[in-house]
């Protein structure tokens, strides 16, 4: 089983990551969120185990993608705040997110809201790296 | 001295000084002036990261990279911990929700909070960069 | 950095995906050190080296 490649332990981690997600979604409630805690380390460990197993050719890449990518991201969406922060763009946003963690006050989702967008930016960023790292790499 | 003979860390501060200078300005919704002058300042930021960076030998800069990568992702995940036990814990967003509402008078809740949000998502990724960076360091020793 | 990767690979007979599963890393990886857009770290370049049986300075020339 340890001998499994690095695309192997990413499909095991981003399948089993979305099943989970999908179970939770239908379960919801406290018992939901709990599924989809386990489904985050689900992830982060069968992640960390494909990264064990990948070649540094491809961890020069998602360093590089983290690195740059990452940082350009989070720039950009800081940059992109004032717009986030408009009437309007964020409320529907925050609903959904109350709904989801069942909370009492707007500002818990609110603050989580904000911690996601701030993520997300970096993620788009390190994608975007990524596929371009591999393009000119080849 | 020119600036090519700079030391790194001597443009990583030069690089965030506008910044720094402006922060007793930042509020929940900055004025137009605030606004473009923090546009100004992230953009002297990355211009001077860019020479600080050139300016870096190979460890250094694998210090750096690593820093990012563990210290910024494991932040991340620590964030994503952090909610879950807000979430789990009853009471233990109250202590967060009395400091953002402090600053809620004039703004909506929701805005104040994903502001704050963001900038605390920032920061810890911050701290998380600069521990990470110290420990790749302190391993070569 | 210039590298005699490719020719040596040829001389051998061996597909970028032989020398890959040789070297335990993925056949791109050997595809973009053969056209010199990654330089592989120290430990795969004696990898490599003791693979083709030579110096890693009779594979690799800086450019």
């Amino acid at each position: 089983m340890t001998r499994l490649s690095a695309r192997s332990w990413r499909i095991i981690a981003a399948l089993g990551f979305w099943v989970l997600i999908i179970v939770a979604w239908t379960v919801g409630g406290s018992t939901g969120l709990a599924i989809a805690y386990t489904a985050g380390a689900w992830l982060a460990a069968f992640s960390l185990q494909a990264w064990r197993r990948q070649d540094e050719f491809e961890k020069s890449a998602q360093k590089f993608s983290w690195m740059f990518g990452g940082l350009f991201g989070l720039l950009i969406s800081l940059a992109l705040l004032p717009a986030a922060t408009q009437p309007g763009v964020i409320s529907p946003l925050i609903g959904w997110v109350a709904d989801a963690l069942q909370a009492q006050d707007p500002v818990t989702p609110a603050f989580v809201l904000g911690a996601a967008y701030i993520a997300l930016g970096q993620l788009v960023g390190f994608s975007v790296c990524w596929v371009g790292w591999h393009v000119s790499k080849r | 001295m020119t600036i090519r003979k700079l030391p790194p860390w001597a443009f990583t501060l030069i690089s965030l000084g506008p910044a720094l200078a402006l922060l007793p300005f930042v509020k929940i919704v900055p004025s137009e002036a605030v606004l473009i002058l923090s546009g100004i300042a992230i953009i002297w930021s990355v211009a001077f990261s860019c020479l600080s960076w050139r300016r870096l030998d190979e460890p250094s800069r694998a210090a750096h990279v690593s820093g990012w990568l563990w210290g910024g992702s494991s932040a991340l995940f620590a964030i994503l911990i952090a909610v879950g036990v807000m979430r789990a814990v009853p009471g233990a967003s109250q202590p967060l929700v009395d400091f953002i509402d402090a600053f809620s008078k004039k703004h909506p809740a929701g805005e104040t909070g994903f502001v704050f949000g963001v900038l605390a998502a920032a920061m810890v990724q911050a701290i998380g960069y600069f521990t990470a960076w110290l420990i790749w360091w302190g391993k070569r020793r | 950095m210039k590298n005699r990767i490719r020719v040596l690979r040829a001389e051998r007979g061996w597909t970028q995906a032989d020398l890959a599963k040789l070297l335990d890393v993925s056949r791109n990886s050997v595809n973009a050190i053969e056209n010199g857009k990654y330089d592989p770290s120290l430990p795969l370049a004696f990898s490599i080296a003791g693979i083709f049986k030579m110096r890693i300075e009779d594979i690799f020339q800086k450019d």
